[in-house]
């Protein structure tokens, strides 16, 4: 356009698109620079004997041992008051320590092993446990008498590391902080879906053919967030599940959703005349946008699964999202979304200045 | 033979350059990204904390974020090209 | 209600009169389980289920495919000024139904002959059969009924109606293990209620849409 004959308006970015800049920013600098709660990574020996002295070389995760290496007390535990603590613990370095035990030659219960969890604490780090830490097999020869070696100690006095912080979670580690950008995916996913099932009804109740070209933009981008949250799902997957592909339940039906909004999707390209396409896909986004509440939440919740939030775990909430993580996880669910309508709309004109053409 | 199909390829990537070419080459990208990884993984990626995994993540989401936006920057190109020629 | 019974017997004396229609389905029915069955040799209770759904998916949509395609465009304007859509679709669903209902019972007669009975609690098999044909009757009309208005009628059916089926199908499938008694600590209504609620979400989603989507 050479003729600019009318004065073209400075075009401005409003002021909600200023917000998911903002939000985002935010939660990328948070979601990447906070630092986890010290932690421990693994121990070795992993297996042992009853009835025998074990030293623990104990691996650490952002922990500071050489700070007052004195106070470092150490506990193995069977279950809640059942532990034994540490003889004595030798600091190798900050990352790195040992701790030595003497395993009793009997347990409170009778099991083919013994899982013990380990407790560390310290009084800058805080408290940190790794659960599952040894597996104890039982000692040939049990002596009754050290029965009672068992609820000698009591794991007391634990002090809380402070600052700001994220949670240590032992098979997540750093992966936590996925937590702000693979799971706001499947929320902008939904509420991107919703809103394009809106205006489908929108165009039901009226028939404006803008409402079918909005509601299509809004199913093209939640179809891009919904893949990216598949992707990343398995990526992040592999890593902690150890399989890209688990056969979990919200992972299948997580693909099942996208399998019925991409058939959206190839039903429009089939049909020719545009009042047609459009009341067709209206009808079936309706469809699906209802079929998609069973899928996403009522049947995983029903079914055992890995995710957090299903089979009886807490949803999020609870043990999962603490406080400071919550703190960069509802913006980052804010954010995302908004930049999930955002690009909805960027479509959506395009698509529009395709079909004024 | 290879010869014959690199030139397919590049005659495709020419005729259309569209978004199949696109795709093609981000398709080629995903699998060279997935071997090299299964080269390095896990220990890489499992290594200092796993947080190559939320690098990995983040990495995925920009860049599908990007080559989106870059698909739709290719879209209104050719409008603004039709409406010109009109 | 009449008037719906008539649609009825007339789609099944125009289905009847061409006689290879229904045994086509039949041939269909025998010839996919004889295929798997010779895969898999012998067939223990939890792969027996598995088959059953699989054979019955793919041949209710076989059976339900040609549902709109069986009869010329002119006649159905005719249907259209003479019933109201929701008369014709509920029509459609009772014919399906009872097709479904027919492929159900022979195709468990057929694995029940090739590959033994598995079966412990044989009413709730027949039961989740019943559920599961008026379920996904009322589905595969509806998704037909879309797909009719499209170029690539039969292909479209399976790929607009494969998808939405799979939370139906997850149920069945336990009921069915149920039925077969490979899970054996199991409260089956907690599926039963959530199939129900699946398929009369369904229901009330075709009532409302069928004849918005129907009028072209």
């Amino acid at each position: 356009m050479q003729n600019s004959a009318q004065p073209v308006k400075a075009s401005r970015i409003a002021l909600w698109k200023w917000a998911a800049i903002i939000i985002l920013l935010y939660v990328f600098i948070a979601g990447w620079i906070v630092p986890l709660k010290p932690g421990i990574i693994e121990v070795s020996p992993n297996k042992a004997l009853a009835g025998d002295k074990l030293v623990l070389a104990i691996k650490g995760y952002n922990t500071f041992f050489m700070k007052d290496p004195n106070e470092i007390r150490a506990w193995l535990r069977l279950t809640g008051d059942t532990v034994i603590k540490a003889l004595h613990v030798e600091v190798v370095d900050d990352r790195h320590m040992r701790a030595a035990f003497y395993i009793p030659s009997v347990f409170p219960v009778k099991q083919d092993a013994y899982p013990l969890s380990l407790v560390i604490d310290h009084p800058a780090d805080g408290s940190s446990v790794l659960p599952n830490a040894v597996f104890i097999t039982p000692a040939g020869d049990p002596d009754s008498a050290e029965m009672s070696l068992w609820f000698r100690d009591k794991i007391d006095h634990i002090h809380r590391a402070s600052g700001v912080r994220y949670p240590f979670r032992n098979i997540l580690a750093e992966t936590i902080r996925n937590t702000y950008f693979h799971v706001p995916m499947w929320f902008s996913m939904i509420i991107l879906f919703g809103i394009s099932a809106w205006y489908s009804l929108k165009y039901y109740r009226n028939g404006f053919i803008r409402y079918d070209t909005i509601s299509t933009a809004f199913i093209k981008a939640g179809l891009v967030f919904g893949l990216l949250g598949l992707v990343t799902g398995m990526l992040w997957a592999k890593n902690t599940w150890n399989a890209y592909w688990s056969w979990d339940v919200k992972q299948n039906m997580s693909a099942i959703a996208l399998l019925i909004y991409a058939a959206l999707m190839v039903l429009r390209t089939s049909v020719e005349d545009d009042m047609q396409r459009a009341r067709l896909s209206a009808g079936y986004n309706m469809i699906a946008f209802v079929l998609l509440i069973p899928l996403l939440f009522i049947i995983p919740r029903m079914t055992d699964s890995l995710h957090p939030g299903n089979g009886g775990n807490p949803a999020m909430g609870g043990e999962d999202l603490d406080n400071t993580m919550r703190m960069v996880f509802y913006p980052a669910v804010i954010g995302w979304i908004l930049l999930g309508i955002w690009i909805s709309q960027l479509v959506y004109r395009v698509d529009l200045l395709k079909r004024n053409q | 033979m290879k010869m014959n199909k690199s030139c397919h390829i590049y005659g495709l990537f020419q005729k259309t350059m569209k978004l199949r070419s696109l795709f093609i080459l981000v398709l080629v990208f995903l699998v060279q990204l997935a071997q090299a990884q299964q080269e390095y993984s896990p220990d890489y990626m499992r290594s200092i904390g796993k947080i190559y995994v939320v690098a990995g993540v983040t990495l995925i989401i920009l860049v599908t974020l990007l080559i989106y936006m870059i698909m739709i920057d290719r879209k209104i190109s050719r409008l603004e090209k039709r409406q010109k020629n009109e | 209600m009449d008037r719906i019974w008539n649609l009825v017997a007339t789609e099944a004396r125009i289905e009847l009169r061409e006689r290879f229609a229904l045994a086509g389905i039949l041939l269909y029915v025998l010839s996919s389980s004889f295929i798997v069955f010779s895969i898999w040799k012998q067939l223990p209770a939890r792969e027996w289920g598995l088959t059953f759904w699989v054979i019955f998916l793919f041949c209710a949509l076989m059976a339900v495919l040609k549902t709109f395609g069986r009869e010329s465009e002119g006649r159905y304007f005719y249907y259209y000024t003479l019933y109201h859509p929701l008369e014709l679709f509920a029509a459609k669903v009772f014919y399906n139904a009872a097709l479904l209902i027919f492929i159900f019972l022979s195709l468990w007669f057929i694995l029940f002959v090739m590959a033994g009975g598995h079966m412990v609690r044989a009413w709730w098999f027949f039961a989740t059969g019943m559920i599961a044909s008026v379920g996904l009757s009322i589905l595969l009309t509806l998704i037909s009924s879309i797909s009719i208005k499209t170029q690539q009628n039969a292909s479209m059916t399976a790929i607009l109606a494969l998808p939405l089926m799979i939370p139906i199908l997850i149920n069945l499938l336990r009921l069915t293990s149920y039925a077969l008694g490979t899970t054996p600590d199991q409260n089956p209504w907690n599926e039963v209620t959530l199939l129900g609620s699946i398929v009369s979400l369904i229901t009330g989603m075709a009532l409302w849409l069928f004849p918005y989507l129907w009028r072209s």
